[in-house]
């Protein structure tokens, strides 16, 4: 009778005791590890939206001015991915005067989208002066500027 | 003494179960601080975000307002995390542009993924000369751009 109760009692702490650890030790991997994936995850998104960058090649095929106050402006996009056109720089090379356009108001929600391989005409409302000579850039979204100098007659 | 020892033993047999569940509740809390604390530093490191910073150069523009010559430079966010612009330094001659000299721009915060804005300053440009202009964040990072003033 003295003994029964004595033997239960030291098996029960025992069990405890390495129950408890191992939960710890498992708490303590499992966030370990979660956090190890999810900072390779994070450096993987990153090394991705870098090359995603770099690959974007759009080329501004023709800018004409067909009427007061507008500009015509024609790309191809020669990247292996969709572009986002976002804004529009138009730099007068003869007063040094810059003015943004902003694409994600003129063309909502996302700006022009250029598909791969695929030619995008859109016109841009800014006052020309005839003889300037014009520097327009457009800018993906992922801050790539496109550049060429057209001269508005 | 075997009055003693058995007064001993007693009373290790009710004191050890009490003291080692206060022991294994005080280490598991230590370890468990400790492992929330590494846990929420790791996150939030600001070296961990720097690296997360990516900053687009749209345009910069040497032009002059009211007399003084101003330069202007637009900048776009494109990374993942927000990004405070700290201040502004341009080389030659390698100035570090002081409060006074911001007209807007300072502390300028961009909203990840898409978020621009304009840095301007007063700076004394010379037509013609290439000027290399650093942004600094908040976190640390660097991001530069050579660009031509006007001749």
């Amino acid at each position: 009778m003295r003994s029964w109760p004595s033997r239960p009692a030291r098996p029960r702490r025992g069990v405890s005791t390495v129950a408890g650890a191992i939960f710890f030790v498992i708490i303590a991997m499992t966030i370990i590890t979660g956090l190890l994936l999810w900072s390779m995850d994070a450096q993987r998104r990153m090394n991705d939206l870098d090359a995603s960058r770099l690959s974007q090649n759009i080329v501004i095929t023709n800018v004409t001015f067909p009427d007061t106050g507008v500009v015509n402006i024609t790309v191809l996009n020669e990247g292996p991915e969709p572009v986002l056109l976002v804004a529009v720089w138009i730099i007068d090379k003869t007063d040094n005067t810059h003015t943004r356009i902003d694409l994600e108001e003129a063309y909502p929600p996302d700006g022009v989208v250029v598909n791969t391989g695929d030619t995008e005409s859109f016109t841009v409302g800014y006052g020309w002066a005839s003889g300037h000579t014009y520097v327009v850039k457009v800018i993906t979204h992922l801050g790539r500027a496109f550049v060429r100098v057209a001269k508005a007659s | 003494m075997s009055a003693g020892g058995m007064r001993l033993a007693r009373g290790r047999a009710g004191v050890s179960p009490v003291v080692s569940d206060v022991m294994i509740t005080a280490v598991v809390v230590i370890c468990m601080t400790a492992l929330l604390v590494w846990t929420v530093g790791y996150v939030r490191d600001p070296a961990r975000e720097a690296a997360m910073e990516r900053l687009a150069f749209e345009d910069v523009w040497f032009t002059e307002e009211g007399g003084q010559k101003v330069v202007k430079v637009y900048v776009r966010n494109y990374g993942p995390v927000e990004i405070v612009v700290d201040r502004v330094s341009v080389e030659p001659p390698g100035v570090i542009i002081s409060d006074a000299d911001y007209l807007e721009g300072r502390g300028l915060r961009l909203e990840p993924s898409g978020g621009h804005g304009c840095i301007a300053f007063k700076f004394s440009w010379e037509p013609g000369e290439v000027y290399y202009i650093k942004v600094f964040t908040r976190r640390g990072s660097r991001f530069e751009v050579m660009a031509v003033a006007p001749s």
